[in-house]
């Protein structure tokens, strides 16, 4: 968890891009030929004899730095990149010293000029020089952006460090005269390695890194301070100065000065993390309360699986007490679910057998102590040897936990899902004043992240409802002809509007046995899922019926036996049939309880005709029959008959006022003068937008839909 | 819009459902409930007054038939009164006034059953 919460280590020593390369390559270059020159002239000279350009080439270097085009490294980000940087610049410092000492166990002979003896030592000399540059000019750079993280000094101090330290540099190099040079640059250097070690005890943000990292980091820095140490002996003092001495005497110069760049600095970077080690649990603490906290808000926007958020809220819950075990017992109606974590995770047994303990005094059993909606509460507990000695799980219980003190955390959660916290602690009176505090944080952030994966798994599941609701609909309007039959003596029109995703309404074009035309409409009870399904099964009566009965008195009679004891009996169908007899412009017509049939004559007068009917599936056939009139309308040229659902003539307004039987015909009496002339779907136009017009557009409460026929 | 409501109260030898407001499929299962308890308690005998019902949808009416049968076997009725014309429109549309008993007044449904009991115990 700890790993977790310190996020993803990656590296922050690169490949050096490609300006650095660029700068190294041709300063290398420039070291080789100057060797070359070296070696054609008797393998170089004695100390005194170097000419300027030695001196000046390695300080060439210099420049990069003092221009800041390296960038050995990408600056810090944060503390532990900080840190990252911290220790890959000592732990190269001392690899480069490692391999200077190797270097230096050659033999090392010198001729009377007070030039190498042999080839191999000059090539030595020349290799331990350029590495020197190198690591000089790079881990310079470092630990100069290591010392401008996380310090809120301007960055002008830093580069007035950076220019001091090249000036230093240059002044030691070539100022004439031995005493005024060493006036100067001992001056220089003076205030330089004071502003580092300075900057380095304001490195603020060793305060902030984990408690391990500072030990390590104590370590570092000390092995830092070895190895400027080793460094400047190194050079100073053993052959390899002199040898040093015969390539350049900047190099030898860069090199103590490098030295003491690292000693200073990991002096203060030491003194100040000694520092911070008497608050390093505490500052942990704080850092792992802050990240938990941070996390939490992550994990609420990723997961919503409460397994996995449950998981994790456990083990935060251990972290920020410093707990060894803890678990969260979901409460959902009757289900009881426990998800157990913590170094020493508990099993479920141990669990049960915690809370059956009566603690400190309590009457009841812990487990039913809390319930969701109470504050923090703090428990004692020892596991009394005299009971249950013999109990398995007890016993181990009690091996790796004899007593301690239990933290029972309520969370709270305005969805109704509650919960509860544990915490256990190994040693008793564990939980301070911040343990609580920080429980009741914590046990906020847990019960909202619940809340919130409850509401995301809602949302989901809704919109997979509305998607499957659409392939509903879309199969439901499948199930509706999409055009109606035409004849030289009439016309037809339908159309079917359901009020929401899917509706319970229906038409249709049926043929009787003697192959005259017909058309029907009907109306499940209810809305919605329930009706649309029963709606289908209508569909499957009426095509099954189609072509088999004589009359519509006959087609409803036995859709009434198909139906009725075959469907809930709170679900029942009404259904208004024609016949078309063509020659005699007659329309035979029965009604099974649905609403009136309008009939428009063409002198635009509108009547209801409604003869007598049950609604299908209400009762038995036999009564059914009993009931049922069939009526033959007589018709001329022009005549229309409107079959409708109730959804039209009971269109509301928003505050429930009907449009109603009365107020409907008339107004279609109106639109239906108008429409002798244009198309049916005009006229159909007309009637919605008489309805909207009395509705003041409220949205539609049942399904809508309209059969009309007219006589040519 | 006013809220739905039922009541139910003993009037012998009958039991009184009284309904209010709104029944459609929102309030139906409300209803159902009742009707539900009544059969478990054996009341058999069911007055349902719709005198201050202001609406009843399709899914409402479903309602009654859903129990009809349940009752009629164990010698009881559901009998309707009290409804406004509208209401009584969508019950005589649907062709109901062939399957129930629909009276003006609670009272004459209530008496129909007293008739009912007298036949009965005379003939025993």
């Amino acid at each position: 968890m700890k790993r977790e919460l310190r996020g993803e280590h990656e590296t922050i020593w690169g490949l050096p891009d490609l300006q650095t390369t660029i700068i190294l390559a041709v300063t290398t270059f420039g070291w080789v030929v100057l060797g070359f020159f070296d070696w054609l002239f008797g393998f170089g000279t004695g100390a005194d004899e170097h000419g300027w350009f030695r001196t000046l080439l390695p300080l060439l270097l210099l420049l990069p730095i003092f221009f800041r085009w390296f960038r050995p490294t990408r600056k810090p980000v944060d503390h532990q990149d900080a840190y990252r940087l911290h220790g890959s610049t000592i732990l190269t410092a001392l690899a480069i010293l490692g391999i200077l000492v190797l270097f230096s166990l050659f033999p090392i002979s010198f001729n009377s000029s007070g030039g190498p003896e042999e080839f191999s030592t000059f090539i030595i000399g020349r290799l331990i020089g350029l590495i020197l540059l190198c690591s000089v000019a790079l881990l310079t750079e470092n630990l100069l952006l290591l010392l401008s993280y996380g310090n809120r000094v301007s960055p002008s101090i830093v580069d007035a460090l950076r220019y001091g330290l090249v000036f230093t540099i240059i002044s030691a190099a070539l100022i004439p005269g031995a005493e005024a040079r060493e006036i100067v640059s001992s001056i220089l250097a003076s205030i330089v390695g004071l502003g580092l070690f300075l900057l380095s005890l304001r490195s603020g943000w060793v305060v902030h890194i984990w408690r391990d990292q500072k030990y390590r980091m104590l370590g570092l820095s000390f092995l830092g301070i070895l190895a400027g140490a080793g460094l400047s002996t190194l050079i100073a003092v053993t052959p390899v100065a002199q040898l040093l001495d015969t390539t350049s005497r900047s190099i030898t110069m860069l090199g103590h000065l490098f030295a003491s760049i690292i000693i200073i600095t990991q002096f203060g970077l030491f003194i100040r993390i000694f520092l911070t080690l008497p608050t390093a649990g505490a500052m942990d603490r704080r850092n792992i309360e802050v990240s938990s906290l941070s996390n939490f808000g992550r994990l609420m926007v990723d997961s919503f699986d409460m397994n996995d958020l449950m998981k994790v809220s456990v083990s935060i819950a251990c972290d920020v007490t410093s707990a060894r075990s803890a678990w969260i017992e979901l409460i959902d109606n009757d289900t009881r679910e426990i998800i157990t974590g913590g170094k020493v995770p508990l099993n479920f047994e141990e669990i049960d057998k915690l809370l059956n303990l009566n603690i400190d005094g309590q009457q009841r059993p812990l487990g039913k102590i809390t319930k969701p909606g109470e504050g923090v509460r703090i428990f004692n507990f020892t596991f009394d040897n005299s009971s249950n000695t013999n109990s398995g799980s007890g016993a181990e219980l009690r091996k790796r936990l004899s007593s301690g003190s239990l933290a029972v955390v309520p969370l709270r959660n305005n969805t109704g899902e509650g919960g509860i916290l544990y915490v256990v602690k190994g040693q008793k009176n564990g939980f301070d004043r911040d343990d609580t505090a920080i429980l009741e944080t914590v046990a906020t952030q847990i019960a909202l992240a619940m809340e919130h994966a409850a509401l995301i798994r809602k949302s989901i599941e809704r919109e997979r409802l509305r998607n499957e609701m659409l392939i509903a609909r879309e199969a439901q309007q499948r199930l509706l002809p999409q055009a109606m039959p035409e004849s030289h003596a009439y016309e037809l029109y339908a159309e079917s509007e359901p009020a929401s995703m899917v509706g319970g309404d229906y038409f249709d074009s049926v043929i009787f046995r003697d192959g005259t035309k017909g058309a029907l409409i009907a109306d499940v009870s209810g809305k919605g899922a329930g009706a649309a399904l029963y709606m289908g099964m209508v569909k499957g009566v009426v095509r099954a019926l189609s072509g088999i009965c004589a009359d519509p008195a006959e087609l409803l009679t036995k859709a009434n036996s198909a139906l009725y004891r075959n469907i809930d009996p709170r679900f029942f169908v009404t259904m208004t049939c024609l016949r078309l007899r063509e020659e005699e412009q007659i329309v035979q017509i029965a009604r099974a309880g649905h609403c009136p049939t309008l009939i428009l004559r063409n002198s635009g007068e509108a009547v209801y005709h409604t003869p007598q009917g049950i609604g299908l599936a209400l009762t038995s056939t036999k009564q059914f029959q009993r009931a049922l009139r069939q009526e033959d309308i007589s018709c001329s040229s022009g005549d229309m008959i409107l079959l409708f659902s109730d959804g039209l003539a009971e269109a509301q307004r928003i505050d429930g006022e009907e449009i109603g039987y009365e107020k409907f015909r008339r107004m279609v009496q109106e639109v239906g003068i108008n429409a002798s002339k244009g198309t049916l779907r005009e006229f159909r136009d007309a009637i919605f937008a008489g309805i909207s017009t009395f509705t003041e557009n409220a949205p539609p409460v049942d399904d809508s839909t309209v059969v009309i026929l007219r006589w040519r | 819009m006013k809220d739905f409501f039922i009541s139910t109260r003993e009037e012998s030898p009958a039991w009184v459902v009284e309904l209010g407001g709104y029944l459609d499929a929102h309030t139906a299962p409300q209803l159902e409930q009742t009707f539900q308890d009544m059969l478990e308690r054996e009341r058999y005998r069911i007055v349902v007054d719709f005198n201050q019902l202001d609406y009843i949808s399709s899914a409402g009416l479903g309602v009654f038939m859903a129990f009809i049968e349940d009752v009629r076997e164990n010698q009881g009725d559901i009998k309707l009164a009290g409804m406004t014309p509208k209401v009584f429109n969508v019950f005589d549309l649907l062709g109901f006034p062939m399957l129930y008993e629909i009276y003006d007044h609670r009272a004459e449904a209530l008496n129909k059953f007293t008739e009912k009991v007298e036949d009965s115990t005379a003939d025993s």
